[in-house]
């Protein structure tokens, strides 16, 4: 009886029991469920008829008429143009990702890179972008925006491109919750706070924070740089001497002394020559440009002597030739004191130094804090400097608590004129999303990461706190960030331009930002981005997804798509790349293409991208610096060298012969001009 | 005692050959890849050649494996384990901030498992088939088959953003005084009660959470072995006799033990190498999150720096774990 009972009473409760599961199953999945439903599996949806193609969301301009007669000719002129060895040649580095090479673009590149004319440059660049849409050494994709949430009692946030913002900027609303803490949630650990050591984007957003650079910019200007340590520079008519007067009456905070240390001209060169002799990942940054060996302190007499016989300066729109130190700060509508000039020598000109020397590698330490922790040794790091910033920013380092936080607190001897209103800052570590996402709406932070594919969680919420009713805001930001192809140039039949372009009108741009994307992004054209100087999406060919015209490029190319595999490479933890591959894969297996799709670790995939041993990989690139060169440069170059690129503006065919041997040399135009790029007379 | 003490030398000279081999398997496992981690390290795509030639050479990447690991072995025995080319730290540092964070959470959580698992196990023998013995089963079914990963988010969100309670991340404030980097324990040494409070207050979570699949395995394990034990001859012989039952129990306990110990052991051994989903759900910085990080960047120094570490973690739980069982089972060391 007793027994019977027993197993009676146990069936009860595992029902019970199983009723209880099912139940809190049930629940939690009704309040984890996302709102709005993901996008579908993209593989499965038919891919967009060319009738149905919307345009992008942010449509560009369209194309006006197509270009009139040459008003205006400008000729490249190039000596002794010779193509590296094939072991010598980098991807990224000495050419572009796709093996592509292009020796008019080439030239077109270092013309770019080199010209100091503003108006020249800005003609290259828009037909690098022609050429580079026309090639397609790359397929260009997307042009990413990022979402940026925050609560609303957060006042005066911006979005720099490669700055993002700076804390002393901010406000916070006195009745929100924590009112004197920033409190922001990241998704991962910093690398290192060692201006010369740190290559990535969010170590240099702390940085930002911590130390201060020559030049910086104007909030989220991204045209012009601003003096910051330096509070004045000019120089050389050829562009290769800088000099900078160096703004007197900073100091650097040492925290962890309690001890402040004057800024010197010293520092800055000091700052510089650090980054080249420890050779650390972003060194190429200063390397490349600055010939550290030949910077130096300039005394004021001397400084005075230089300056007479006249210097060249610009600010903002405006360029003038100077003749003494008070001239050249009255320029700059500078007033205060002065710590002493500093000479950069560059190795040759470069129009964007002023953009490098506001990047996170050009901060400047204190020299006498890092010589009494280690100095610098050639090829290795500073333990020390690693995790104890000192520097003249708005905020200083308290705690970096590996893993969990890093807290800041309001430089009391910040020397700007934004002193910094919320006085602590802490930067959550949060990895999991959903945990990050939970913390955001309880009001436990400010502003944190969200990935766009869960932006769903975060729409429309609301905080009740301190008798009123907050939101939570999504502010969608264009990013410099762009998505594209990268077809193999040295593999068949992605050799052959017209198989490149089949396979851009076979892409389904509007798919790809709808579902890889989430719809934060919008159509790119070429190497430039757009918001870049040198942007142009108006002589560009606009590639919309048209299988018939694909199909008819590829009969024009000559080859039958059905003998061929394209295998699709893409790197593993990158879901727009996931997403993009096998949309990729429905739509050019229309063409007849076998499609496959591989998905590597990162070392693997990029062993593999590296050497070339790849049919097509998905990437992204995003900015160093804000100048088309750091796009052109690594995502278009060719390989080729030459001992001299020269630009000139002519008037006339006769006279463009003078320069270049015209019957070999390729005629570009973009507008009312013509480029003339050739090989060089004598 | 002398044959323990040669039990115990015979056991502690098997770990020479032991930490060897782990570390010269692992040593080839990441060498064979056919991956290029220098251009990972150097900043992956935006590397420059130069910068990464540096770190190829300074890794010895270009030479042959053998000879890779007779500098790791060189370096391991003068105390050099290098500096991991991704978070720029020296190994040895960064294994010591995240060992203890691991070590704390893994204490706490065999401490739940055995205080919650063992008496439901001995409970659920003794009540063989009632309610008790079902809700146990059900604790070891839904622990062994729900996600962790969802286990601790529904947590956080009941315990922190429904009822706010309990912190959600990261481990509690630090105490003014640290010795063995377990916060909780060194909050107590040093009477920081506060420190104590907000410690307790962030590992209970996490340390539910890693212990909840333990609990059910550890109760069920401990039922079927207890009830291996309580039809044993000897057992009714005791009752027989006329024996208290809480004298008998003992007898019981001791001989169902053996089982429990060697997962108890497992299970700490598993948990002292990190638990890399509750880690990550939770921010715990402890070495699971590490491990995985360096085994996707192919950071070698920190690769074997965790290998290393794991390995002796391993050999010693074991080793513990064969102590314990010749305390309690004299005929083992003979």
């Amino acid at each position: 009886m007793r027994s019977r009972k027993n197993i009676a009473l146990s069936k009860v409760l595992i029902a019970v029991a199983v009723a209880v599961i099912i139940v809190i199953a049930a629940v939690a999945l009704i309040l984890l469920t996302p709102k709005t439903p993901p996008a579908p599996p993209a593989a499965k949806k038919p891919a967009a008829k060319p009738e149905e193609e919307k345009p992008a969301v942010t449509p560009p301009k369209k194309p006006p008429a197509k270009p009139t007669v040459a008003k205006r000719i400008l000729v490249i002129a190039y000596k002794n143009a010779t193509k590296l060895p094939k072991d010598k040649l980098v991807p990224y580095s000495t050419i572009s990702p796709s093996f592509y090479s292009n020796l008019t673009l080439d030239a077109l590149i270092w013309a770019g890179r080199y010209t100091t004319n503003p108006e020249w440059r800005e003609v290259i660049y828009k037909v690098i972008q022609k050429v580079t849409n026309y090639e397609l050494p790359l397929i260009w994709v997307a042009q990413l925006k990022r979402p940026r949430v925050y609560w609303e009692w957060v006042k005066g946030i911006y979005f720099h491109p490669t700055l993002v913002f700076r804390i002393n900027h901010l406000e916070k609303d006195p009745t929100a919750p924590e009112p004197g803490i920033f409190r922001v949630g990241a998704t991962e650990e910093p690398h290192s706070l060692d201006p010369a050591v740190s290559y990535w984007g969010f170590d240099w957003w702390i940085m930002h924070q911590i130390y201060d650079k020559l030049v910086t910019y104007e909030k989220e200007e991204t045209k012009y740089v601003v003096p910051c340590l330096a509070a004045a520079w000019a120089h050389t008519e050829n562009a290769t001497v800088w000099f900078f007067v160096i703004r007197g009456g900073v100091v650097f905070y040492d925290p962890w002394e309690n001890k402040t240390y004057p800024l010197e001209p010293e520092d800055v060169v000091y700052s510089l020559r650090r980054v080249v002799i420890m050779h650390q990942d972003p060194c190429w940054l200063i390397e490349t440009f600055i010939d550290v060996n030949k910077c130096a302190v300039v005394p004021l007499e001397k400084f005075e002597k230089i300056i007479a016989k006249g210097l060249v300066t610009e600010f903002k729109d405006k360029v003038a030739t100077v003749k003494s130190l008070d001239e050249l700060l009255k320029f700059f509508g500078y007033e205060g004191k002065i710590a002493g000039v500093v000479k950069l020598v560059l190795k040759s000109p470069y129009p964007a130094i002023l953009n490098i020397l506001a990047t996170s590698p050009a901060s400047i330490v204190c020299k006498d804090v890092v010589e009494a922790h280690g100095g610098i040794k050639p090829g290795e790091i500073n333990p020390w400097v690693y995790e104890h910033p000192v520097g003249t920013g708005p905020y200083y380092l308290v705690k970096w608590v590996h893993k969990q936080y890093l807290e800041l607190r309001a430089n009391p001897y910040y020397w700007g004129k934004d002193k910094p209103k919320i006085k602590k800052v802490i930067i959550k570590l949060i990895p999991e999303d959903e945990t990050r996402i939970m913390l955001l709406k309880k009001g436990d932070l400010d502003y944190a990461a969200v990935p766009p594919s869960l932006l769903f969680k975060v729409k429309g919420v609301t905080l009740k706190y301190g008798g009123k009713t907050w939101k939570l805001v999504i502010k969608e930001q264009e990013t410099l960030v762009i998505d594209y192809i990268v077809p193999n140039c040295e593999r068949e039949p992605i050799n052959i331009l017209e198989v490149r372009q089949a396979l851009a009108f076979a892409t389904p741009y509007d798919q790809i930002i709808k579902v890889a994307h989430g719809g934060l992004a919008f159509k790119a054209y070429g190497v430039i981005p757009k918001g870049m100087f040198g942007f142009q999406c108006d002589d560009v060919i606009d590639y919309k997804y048209d299988i018939e015209k694909a199909k008819e490029l590829l009969k024009k190319a000559g080859i039958d798509p059905t003998k061929y595999t394209i295998t699709i490479l893409i790197c593993e933890g990158y879901k727009e790349f996931q997403d993009m591959a096998t949309i990729l894969q429905a739509a050019w297996s229309q063409l007849g293409f076998k499609v496959k799709i591989q998905v590597l670790s990162r070392p693997v995939f990029n062993q593999k991208i590296m050497t070339g041993d790849f049919d097509i990989n998905l990437l992204g690139w995003g900015p160093d610096y804000i100048d088309p060169d750091d796009y052109a440069g690594p995502l278009s170059y060719g390989g080729y060298r030459f001992t001299e690129v020269k630009v000139y503006e002519v008037k006339s065919l006769e006279e463009a012969a003078k320069y270049i041997k015209l019957e070999t040399a390729k005629k570009l135009t973009y507008h009312d001009w013509l480029v003339i790029v050739g090989e060089a007379r004598g | 005692m002398g044959e323990l003490k040669y039990y115990l030398i015979r056991r502690l000279l098997t770990f020479i050959p032991t930490i060897i081999g782990v570390t010269l398997l692992t040593f080839l496992i990441a060498r064979v890849i056919p991956a290029n981690p220098a251009v990972l390290w150097a900043g992956g795509i935006k590397a420059k050649p130069e910068v990464v030639q540096l770190l190829i050479k300074k890794y010895h990447l270009d030479k042959p494996p053998h000879i890779q690991y007779f500098y790791y072995l060189k370096d391991i025995f003068t105390g050099h384990w290098g500096i991991s080319p991704v978070t720029h730290r020296p190994v040895i540092a960064d294994i010591a901030t995240y060992f203890p964070a691991t070590a704390e959470l893994a204490l706490f959580s065999l401490f739940v498992t055995i205080f919650i698992g063992i008496p439901l196990g001995v409970i659920s023998a003794l009540k063989k088939d009632t309610w008790i013995d079902h809700v146990v089963r059900i604790i070891a079914i839904s622990g062994a088959s729900m996600p962790v990963f969802w286990l601790g988010i529904i947590l956080q969100w009941i315990f922190y953003y429904s009822l706010g309670l309990l912190p959600a991340t990261g481990r509690g404030i630090p105490p003014r005084i640290t010795y063995t980097g377990l916060y909780l324990l060194d909050s107590l040494l040093c009477g920081d009660f506060e420190a104590f409070r907000s410690n307790l207050q962030h590992i209970i979570l996490p340390g539910f959470t890693l212990a909840y699949p333990c609990i059910g395995l550890v109760a069920r394990i401990t039922r079927s072995s207890v009830l291996d034990v309580l039809s044993a001859d000897f057992i009714d012989y005791a009752r027989i006799r006329g024996l208290k039952p809480s004298f008998v129990f003992r007898h019981v306990f001791r001989n169902a033990s053996i089982p429990i110990i060697t997962i108890l052991g497992l299970l700490f051994g598993s948990l002292l190498c990190g638990a890399v989903i509750t880690e990550t759900v939770f921010s715990w910085p402890g070495l699971g999150t590490y491990t995985v990080a360096a085994i996707s960047n192919i950071d070698y120094p920190a690769i074997m720096g965790v290998t290393l570490i794991i390995g002796l973690v391993y050999v010693t739980v074991n080793l513990i774990v064969d102590i314990l069982y010749a305390i309690i089972d004299p005929r083992i060391r003979l």
